[in-house]
């Protein structure tokens, strides 16, 4: 199962990026939408580390959506 | 890309910001490469069933500070720090059926500290990013250390960012059990490695994807949680110890998805699938929206919805002990709806005075839910 499922992922990973990764898709001048406050996927690290921490805790899974799993706090 | 100009320098290093924080990189919004920040949370959750012999309610207070400042044009530190308290509810009172224990509960109270020191290694005219860290936690029974690479490359003039994380952390707890018993020291181990891919498509459409992998070994379970046999009329009789294996592989993929049809405003679709050896499978989705209530101040919703099927240890009425065995309501099957908001209020303009109150809860269809806030205020620069 995970050694499949993480052949998979490498797969999907370099493929989109050797079809994506040479193209460029804006112009700096295009981008200021892009750099708006609002784009930040996670809303500021602090909301990152309390939701990874109720999250992480509470479900049997990662929590979250690609933060670093390797935990390291044990209590609740 | 003319990366030569001011402006488009600044740009460049902007977009590539909000790039590696879709990796999990944890940085602030890319409006200040600079920061202070402090955040007050409270936490509280409650128990209206789970597991029904155990307390699961506590409330959790913490503050958290955490900083970024620029050593020279390449490196700058980083560090973040929180200390917690956390207050279990009272123990609970066990039925008269069960013959080796009356009350269940940790400790009443825990203080906690979490840290992290690092640098950010950006080489100039370079798309390398590299960024090495190091990570302690200490409470009273449990004390964990470890360490973080981040490495990324951009491609593309930074509309590409690819990237792996490497994390390695050991934790050394020591095994009180629910019925006074104190088994002593163990040790456990976990190595993540995490690789991602986050692609501008177009002025408006950000995607990330990102599988990670996760091997740990050791202690793996919670010391105080035990398990209850019942017998044939359905009533709990005795306490024994939860067991779980002394490894677990773990896989997880994520994929993110934002559009802005126009400045400040963000149509966001995050969705993750995991499963693991223990058999835990989950699947989540999360819709968001930010709005922009003025130029600069923004309010931002989202919803989580997480399914997950339980381990194949789980066994809410055993009637016997068997190998590996649990009942922590965290390894089961439950349905469980995240839904919160944050409003972001900037001021000034070379220096930003940043406050975020965030409110943010959870409820499971197995009848424990939480509610919290988040009161952060900072300085980007």
């Amino acid at each position: 199962m995970g050694r499949q499922m993480r052949a998979a992922a490498v797969a999907a990973l370099l493929t989109g990026a050797m079809v994506l990764g040479g193209c460029q898709t804006t112009r700096y001048y295009e981008r200021a939408r892009l750099v708006d406050r609002a784009m930040d996927f996670d809303g500021g690290s602090g909301l990152v580390y309390i939701r990874n921490k109720i999250e992480a805790a509470r479900e049997g899974g990662f929590g979250g959506f690609g933060a670093s799993a390797a935990g390291g706090c044990g209590c609740q | 890309m003319p990366v030569g100009s001011a402006p488009g320098l600044a740009t460049r290093i902007a977009v590539v910001a909000l790039l590696l924080s879709a990796a999990g990189a944890g940085r602030a919004a890319p409006a200040g490469d600079q920061h202070v920040t402090i955040d007050l949370y409270a936490f509280s959750q409650g128990d209206e069933r789970g597991n029904p012999l155990k307390a699961e309610g506590f409330e959790y207070g913490a503050m958290r500070v955490d900083m970024k400042m620029r050593m020279t044009p390449a490196v700058a530190f980083r560090f973040n720090a929180s200390v917690a308290r956390l207050r279990n509810d009272d123990p609970q009172r066990v039925p008269a059926s069960i013959e080796n224990a009356r009350m269940t509960a940790a400790s009443a109270e825990i203080l906690t500290l979490d840290s992290s020191i690092g640098l950010d290694i950006d080489p100039k005219d370079s798309p390398w990013h590299i960024r090495p860290s190091g990570y302690y936690h200490h409470q009273n029974d449990f004390v964990s250390s470890g360490g973080d690479l981040a490495v990324e490359r951009e491609f593309a003039g930074g509309d590409t960012v690819l990237g792996v994380t490497y994390s390695f952390r050991i934790a050394s707890p020591l095994l009180r059990r629910w019925s006074g018993r104190n088994d002593g020291r163990d040790i456990s181990v976990a190595n993540n490695l995490l690789l991602g891919w986050t692609q501008v498509l177009s002025p408006s459409w950000v995607l990330a994807l990102s599988a990670q992998v996760t091997r740990q070994s050791g202690w793996l379970g919670e010391s105080y949680n035990f398990v209850a046999l019942f017998n044939d009329a359905g009533a709990p009789v005795k306490l024994v110890d939860e067991v779980l294996p002394r490894k677990r592989h773990r896989v997880q993929v994520n994929g993110r998805l934002r559009y802005t049809p126009r400045q400040g405003l963000v149509l966001g679709l995050d969705a993750s699938g995991y499963l693991d050896d223990w058999s835990v499978a989950q699947l989540a989705v999360e819709p968001s929206l930010e709005v922009p209530l003025s130029r600069t101040i923004r309010w931002r919703f989202w919803y989580r919805l997480a399914w997950q099927g339980a381990s194949r240890y789980f066994d809410s009425r055993p009637l016997a002990e068997t190998r590996y065995r649990t009942q922590d309501p965290d390894l089961g099957s439950f349905l469980m709806h995240s839904p919160g908001t944050m409003l972001t209020l900037p001021f000034g303009e070379e220096r930003i005075w940043l406050t975020r109150l965030g409110l943010y809860g959870f409820v499971r269809n197995d009848g424990i839910y939480g509610l919290g806030a988040d009161l952060s205020l900072g300085m980007e620069w």
